[in-house]
């Protein structure tokens, strides 16, 4: 029993040193030989093989499991969940069925048109759509303040925008998700801090994220658990295709509100889009003339 | 030494192994790609929901919302729903610190009297101790009885507030005020604002709603709260006539829909609302007809 104390506190005695040292060896660039020999990769490796490998597939489908806080007046947060299936078919057609605490929507895009549908209240709006992902992904958050989450998986560079705005990374330790060990990386940005954590696998493979908004009061979080990750799904033309249910009724978007200057501190805030439409004022201009 | 360097150099060479063979138990462990947990719901993406369009929950007063965010990508999205309520942060600040200063300085001066009359005390209490003893035995007997009707009290209370949250949401359902010809009728949940004959407009309460959204009509900001509108004035706060193109994120109770020319409108009795898609979900617009 006690040697079996003082073996484990052997371990543990020797063992920090070297994982410290491990992990220095993952951050820090070592020479190809040394690589060779231990197996070991920079963090930098590791991101850009997730990187790479999510840039060349074509076709794949990928669930989440969503958590995401808000900050109250009080300073307090509150945590809402979600969960989101999404199906990729590269360039040109994508969907995603959102189900959370706050809303529940689907989102379609078929090369032609995308459109928006709210199933609980049987709203749906459809509009002409660009005919590539990352040019639809741009317009539906530019115009409609649509942004579906970490979407920036399926455009054609999914990692272009993180590194411009990364300015350190760290590889904090072989860490737990769903109870199994996987390379956790802190990558600290501007306004944003990211932590991703993927498979030790030769191909590393995402399975978890979470985006920090430090600059925010109260900096929030937003967490996504990826689960059933499909590279060869056979996914039929019509999921990409929205068709009305019987009785469902189409509605109109309206353009993201812009806060006035005198909330805002006198300038356009950042973060608030622009809208390319002026905001009804009177609320009249989408009913029709006998009303 | 040797002996702990030799034990170090056999544990090291122990990790070493372990750590050549973990990444093929890995490959095992996560059964190639899509393993692991999460919803396997495939034909499940469905929920039951109430009227509620989506943005901030009508029962908190968010500041800030993630909601509508989640990406690598440095989408625009609004960073604050309420910025009126970080000023407000700041002024419980700087109240905190003005409230922290004044109550070390109150220490102080109570440590000093305590040890004074600590002093003056002592040269009492032998004498007193025989008759204290019987008092403080009666008193707290006082005591226990006082904190259980208490504790009595406290635990009733949070049962009515629970109940009254219960009720409110009932059935994934919002129950909400509304308007009914010549006023509002009260909120649930807004009890405590004194008012039981209903809000009218331009009647004025002296603390905002316990619940709200700020929304703009142009540079107009309006306090929204279970379809009623405020306006701040002086220190209180007036109900005032619902605003043309004021955008909210869910409605208030008793509203019925009907769709002319493919328009659907709801009429909240007497207020009409058109539902649309912002930010990805469903609000609704104060319309004229």
């Amino acid at each position: 029993m006690f040697r079996n104390q003082v073996f484990i506190l052997l371990l543990m005695t020797c063992a920090s040193p070297m994982l410290g040292v491990s992990g220095v060896l993952a951050q820090t660039s070592t020479s190809s030989a040394t690589q060779a020999e231990t197996g070991l990769k920079t963090t930098e490796q590791i991101l850009n093989q997730v990187c790479d490998f999510f840039k060349a597939q074509k076709s794949f489908t990928y669930e989440m499991d969503i958590t995401y806080e808000d900050v109250l007046d009080s300073g307090s947060k509150v945590q809402y969940s979600a969960y989101q299936k999404t199906w990729v078919e590269k360039p040109n057609r994508m969907r995603s069925d959102y189900v959370g605490d706050q809303r529940v929507t689907r989102f379609y895009y078929d090369g032609q048109n995308f459109s928006l549908f709210a199933p609980d209240l049987d709203y749906y709006a459809t509009k002409a759509a660009p005919e590539s992902l990352d040019a639809v992904l741009d317009k539906i958050d530019q115009k409609f303040g649509i942004t579906i989450p970490m979407s920036n998986l399926v455009a054609s560079d999914p990692c272009a925008d993180m590194k411009t705005d990364v300015r350190s990374m760290i590889f904090v330790g072989s860490n737990m998700v769903n109870r199994i060990p996987m390379y956790q990386i802190l990558m600290e940005g501007q306004e944003r801090d990211y932590q991703i954590w993927v498979t030790r696998d030769p191909q590393p493979l995402l399975k978890k994220a979470i985006i920090t908004y430090k600059t925010l009061p109260g900096s929030p979080q937003y967490t996504a658990v990826f689960s059933n990750w499909n590279f060869n799904p056979n996914t039929p033309a019509e999921t990409f295709t929205f068709s009305p249910p019987v009785g469902a009724k189409k509605i109109e978007f309206l353009p993201t509100q812009v806060l006035p200057a005198s909330v805002t501190g006198g300038a356009s805030q950042n973060n608030v889009a622009e809208p390319t439409e002026p905001l009804p004022a009177n609320g009249t201009n989408n009913l029709p003339q006998q009303w | 030494m040797k002996r702990f360097l030799r034990q170090c150099v056999s544990v090291l060479s122990v990790l070493v192994l372990s750590a050549s063979l973990l990444p093929m138990e890995d490959a095992y462990a996560g059964g190639g790609r899509g393993g692991g947990g999460g919803a396997s719901r495939s034909g499940g993406f469905s929920r039951s929901g109430g009227s509620r369009g989506g943005g901030a929950s009508p029962r908190v007063n968010t500041n800030v919302s993630t909601q509508n965010r989640g990406n690598f990508k440095n989408y625009s999205q609004p960073s604050y729903n309420r910025p009126q309520g970080q000023q407000n942060r700041q002024s419980n600040v700087q109240n905190r610190q003005g409230e922290r200063q004044t109550t070390q300085q109150n220490r102080q001066g109570e440590r000093q009297t305590t040890q004074q009359n600590r002093q003056g005390e002592r040269q009492t209490a032998q004498q007193n101790r025989q008759g204290e003893r019987t008092e403080r035995t009666d008193t707290r007997q006082g005591e226990r009885t006082d904190r259980q009707d208490n504790r009595q009290e406290g635990f009733t209370d949070r049962q009515n507030n629970r109940q009254d949250f219960i009720d409110d949401n009932y059935g994934d359902r919002w129950y909400g005020g509304g308007w009914y010809g010549g006023g509002y009728y009260v909120p649930p949940g807004w009890g405590w604002v004194g008012l039981t004959t209903g809000l009218v407009i331009g009647s004025a309460i002296a603390n905002p709603p316990p619940y709200y959204d700020t929304v703009y009509v142009g540079s107009t900001s309006y306090i929204y709260s279970d379809g009623i509108y405020m306006q701040p004035s002086g220190s209180e706060y007036t109900v005032v006539a619902p605003p043309v193109g004021a955008v909210v994120n869910y409605l208030p109770d008793g509203c019925s829909s009907s769709q002319v020319n493919d328009v659907v409108i709801y009429n909240c009795s007497g207020i009409y609302y058109q539902p649309f898609f912002q930010n990805g979900s469903t609000v609704y617009q104060v319309v004229q007809l």
